[in-house]
């Protein structure tokens, strides 16, 4: 099989094809930044306004309808509410920038140190019940595609839909009932920091935040495994006598995976919400305990920070998973 | 079958269809018959629906994929019998004796894979000495593609259609195989780039005496590279012979599509569309499956529970019409 | 001709079992809901009774805490669950609807990427916690809810009819009012909304479950109705305080809401499947 073309016309452009690649991805990465960005500022803004357009006064609903007005007048200096609002938004911005997201009103602690504590709490449980979703999701999802009784189907659709259709919180606290008093598998309560000892805590509420995720992320794996399984390339792997693990995963999975992935960052944000919940319900200190305290004493600016962060964090995981489901699969169209 | 033991490949009265396990088994193809010998090319025409792609699928093991399974009658391939080989068998011939090219070549590609891990995976099972890397680069050298260094660290989406068709026919070549199946390689691409991939395939036939089946639905482009050409109307095979022989239709279902061809009208007549459409699958009518569309029907054309079979002795010119006489002088 | 016929019919069948279903559960849920509080020898809301009694031939679901029959609970919270869900989907809906289909059809590009961006960094936050943060702000109770929610919600709205809008805007029977000289007011109405509200009514059944079990979470987290209002998820609050002595005052008003989340889905899904169908037809 002699060359017709000689190899050397195209020595010297040796990189090319992998520039092309970068340049492509490039271009992708600086559009989805600018976009995420964008809506981070709006973010930011959106937070801010929150409370200055809040009905009624916040700061005297803070206070109890038994506060003077001196003590209202000092409350709106030390917020700095007495001053226009550009210039209010203009020191938050910068504030955000240098790490400084405000002070409790009733506490001397900083909404920073809130979050840097308790974050990290929230975020392993998201972690935990992302790691058991795709665990679960993908399994379920492929055996149901691959599977030719038409039941299966039809089971797997009905089930779904159903377990969409329940209150995460309620499914908490059955299994609450359940794990915790009746068979004593779970504590009902308190917290150990620290790899792998916290997992006996948040086993249980990450579980029940996967009911929430993992019907989501099967339907549309399964969906899009349909339509792969119809592509054409999957024909050529089976000609070309691939292996089994090699099939399944370069030619179901990978090809099928895109949407999954982007659809399981912006399920970030529901995650976050059940999160909430199951901290409150398995008294878990994560930061979604703390907002909700603060939303009960009306701590407005630990309320403001910690929804601005989940703003962020969402909006950083889109990008995330936008930029992921490029990786996976070009034929992705990013809008 | 040792009398024409010199050809690669024979189909024998194969039919294939999908079992249901409640309802009647759906027949695909019925009375596919034809051979086709070393470094011969080979065209095979037929409407959509007509079992062209079934009777390939049968040659490269796919056919159990879309449910459908071969019933009865036999696909050798140098002696052994394909149609009825286990999953197993299938295991070791695949991706060797046999290439494929498939019909969409904007979908052919696996779209999440790099040209060069397409080669790899293709050349598995290659014996060829040198480096995968240095075979890739071969391949693509081979069916005329430029810049090699740039096109394998490319994804599909990358290339365009005629660059992704030339490296699928790339693939396909990479066991060197003695059978080479391109199913309407050509569809979708534009007609300069058709003609390309035609002229390719030609010279991979000439230059490794592979054996080609062409499926296409355009007779003129068979007609222009092939040698031999298998004519399917609803899963029968209705003739077969060299393109010379076909010249002079023995089937009326050839003569129709010859009437409809565009490129040998004469200027000014009117184009002769085929009359009605083919049944569809499940619906095929006793007896000669094309009596409806045909205009030169008689009283005993759709009698007997059987499609007729293919008059004349296996390779020579074959017509599966019970009234040839009537065509004489047709065209 | 025939096999075509069956083979519809049998599509309808199976799209109009859930769909049935989820009706006649709604239906039961409303009734009973209308039927009980009235019929029942116990106030829903006044103490009395005694406490954390078991389900019996007097109390069917038991007591709860404070004596009340957890029964007359369950059914008496219907119309405050269901009916600050659908209030808490409609103004959205309406308000997302005409945001979204106007800016889909200005021309104007500030004000679209002004908006636009608005939309965007609100759908960015999530939901349950964005709702609760305003809830912070304006105070708990079920107005507040439906408020927050509204506040929240239209974002959500606006982005699917603005995408809709823009192809309607396109459309030949637009096109055609317009060159008969038809008002603006006139096309917007007429032939636009509708088109464009066909798509976020879709999107509001299936927004429904996740409303239902929104109020009810934020009534268990302490920011819905005061005490003694039955609801459910204030229900569930309370019964989780005792969950070691006794379930079922948490597990009663918690099924009550799988019930009325699951009738929403067979509807939604139901109906989903049958907009598909006439739309592909």
């Amino acid at each position: 099989m002699a060359g017709v073309i000689p190899t050397s016309l195209s020595s010297g452009k040796e990189e090319d094809g992998a520039n092309r690649n970068r340049a492509a991805l490039r271009r992708v990465f600086y559009g989805r930044s600018l976009r995420s960005l964008s809506v981070g500022f709006w973010v930011m803004v959106i937070a801010f306004l929150m409370i200055r357009l809040s009905p009624g006064d916040p700061v005297r609903i803070a206070l109890g309808s038994e506060a003077t007005e001196a003590s209202v007048a000092e409350m709106r200096h030390k917020l700095g509410l007495d001053q226009s609002i550009f210039y209010q938004f203009y020191r938050y911005f910068i504030n955000i920038f240098k790490g400084d997201l405000g002070y409790s009103y009733f506490s001397n602690r900083s909404v920073t140190s809130v979050v840097t504590t308790h974050l990290p709490v929230t975020l392993m449980i998201i972690a935990l019940s992302i790691f058991l979703g795709i665990l679960l999701a993908i399994p379920i999802a492929l055996f149901v595609a691959l599977s030719k009784n038409q039941v299966t189907t039809y089971l797997f659709r009905a089930f779904t839909s159903i377990s969409l259709a329940l209150p995460g919180f309620f499914l908490a606290v059955v299994g609450l009932y359940f794990f915790g008093i009746k068979l004593r598998w779970a504590p009902a309560a308190g917290y150990e920091p620290g790899f792998p000892g916290n997992l006996q805590f948040i086993w249980l509420p990450a579980l029940v935040n996967c009911g929430s995720l993992v019907p989501v992320l099967s339907r549309v794996l399964h969906s899009s495994l349909m339509d792969t399984l119809d592509e054409e390339f999957v024909e050529t792997g089976v000609i070309r006598g691939v292996s089994k693990i090699r099939f399944y995963w370069s030619y179901l999975l990978r090809p099928s995976l895109a949407p999954t992935v982007v659809l399981l960052s912006y399920m970030i944000g529901v995650m976050i919400g059940g999160t909430v919940i199951m901290e409150t319900i398995f008294s878990l200190p994560g930061i979604g305990r703390e907002l909700i305290t603060a939303v009960d004493s009306r701590d407005y600016p630990v309320v403001q920070g910690i929804v601005m962060i989940f703003g962020l964090i969402v909006v950083f995981f889109s990008f995330i998973g936008d930029l992921l489901g490029y990786l996976l699969d070009r034929r992705v169209t990013l809008s | 079958m040792t009398s024409s033991s010199h050809k690669l490949l024979h189909v024998v009265d194969l039919k294939i269809g999908i079992p249901h396990p409640r309802r009647e088994t759906l027949i695909m193809v019925d009375n596919a018959n034809f051979d086709i010998g070393y470094g011969e090319m080979l065209g095979m025409v037929g409407e959509s629906g007509s079992g062209k792609t079934m009777v390939c699928r049968s040659m490269i093991g796919t056919l159990e994929r879309r449910g459908a399974t071969v019933l009865e009658g036999q696909v050798l391939f140098e002696d052994q019998d394909l149609a009825h080989a286990s999953e197993s068998h299938w295991k070791k011939l695949r991706g060797k004796a046999i290439g494929y090219v498939p019909q969409s070549a904007l979908a052919g590609p696996n779209p999440v894979l790099t040209i060069q891990a397409q080669l790899a995976e293709a050349l598995q099972k290659s014996e060829a000495k040198g480096s995968i890397a240095e075979q890739s680069k071969r391949l693509l050298d081979l069916v005329k593609i430029r810049r090699v260094d740039t096109v394998l660290k490319q994804y599909p989406n990358q290339l365009s259609g005629g660059m992704r068709q030339r490296v699928m026919i790339a693939c396909a070549l990479a066991s060197e195989p003695k059978l080479l199946i391109a199913d309407e390689p050509t569809t979708g691409l534009d007609v300069t780039v058709q003609s390309q991939i035609m002229e390719l395939l030609k010279d991979i036939r000439r230059e490794f005496g592979t054996a080609i089946i062409l499926i296409s639905h355009d007779l003129a482009l068979i007609d222009d590279v092939c040698d031999r050409v298998v004519v399917m109307h609803a899963g029968a095979t209705v003739e077969v012979g060299s393109v010379a022989q076909l010249a002079v239709p023995r089937h009326p279902y050839t003569i129709a599509l010859n009437q409809s061809r565009i490129d040998i009208a004469e200027p000014g007549s009117e184009l002769v569309t085929i009359l009605g459409s083919a049944p569809s699958v499940g619906e095929w009518p006793l007896g000669c499956r094309f009596a409806a569309r045909c205009i030169f029907r008689q009283n005993d054309c759709s009698l007997g529970a059987n499609h007729p079979p293919l008059f004349g002795e296996r390779g020579s010119h074959q017509s599966a019409c019970l009234h040839t006489e009537l065509l004489k002088g047709a065209k | 001709m025939t096999i075509v016929n069956t083979k519809a019919r049998k599509r309808m069948r199976e799209g109009s079992f859930g769909l049935y279903t989820g009706f006649t559960m709604i239906l039961t849920l409303i009734v009973a809901g209308a039927i009980v509080p009235w019929l029942s020898k116990y106030d829903p809301n006044a103490p009395g009774g005694t406490p954390i009694a078991r389900p019996s031939g007097a109390h069917w679901f038991g007591t709860d805490l404070l004596g009340r029959d957890v029964f007359t609970r369950v059914f008496d919270a219907v119309f405050i669950d269901l009916g600050t869900a659908i209030i808490g989907v409609s103004i959205p809906l309406v308000v997302g609807t005409i945001i979204g289909t106007l800016l889909g059809i200005s021309r104007s590009k500030r004000v679209n990427s002004v908006v636009g961006s608005i939309i965007d960094g609100i759908n960015a936050f999530p939901f349950l916690i964005f709702v609760i943060a305003l809830i912070a702000f304006i105070g708990p109770g079920i107005p507040s809810i439906i408020l927050a929610l509204s506040l929240v919600n239209w974002a959500r709205y606006a982005r699917v009819a603005r995408t809709r809008a823009v192809v309607v805007n396109q459309q030949g029977y637009v096109e055609a009012a317009r060159i008969l000289g038809f008002s603006k007011v006139r096309i917007l109405f007429k032939h636009i909304i509708p088109n464009v509200s066909s798509e976020t009514r879709a999107y509001a059944l299936s927004d429904f479950i996740i409303v239902i079990i929104a109020v009810a979470a934020l009534s268990f987290l302490g920011m819905g109705t005061p005490p003694p209002q039955a609801e459910w998820g204030a229900m569930i609050r309370d019964g989780t305080q005792i969950l070691a002595l006794a379930w079922w005052p948490t597990i009663f008003p918690g099924l009550a809401l799988c019930w009325a989340g699951v009738a929403v889905a067979f509807v939604a899904e139901g109906l989903q499947r049958r907009l598909r169908e006439t739309n592909s037809k």
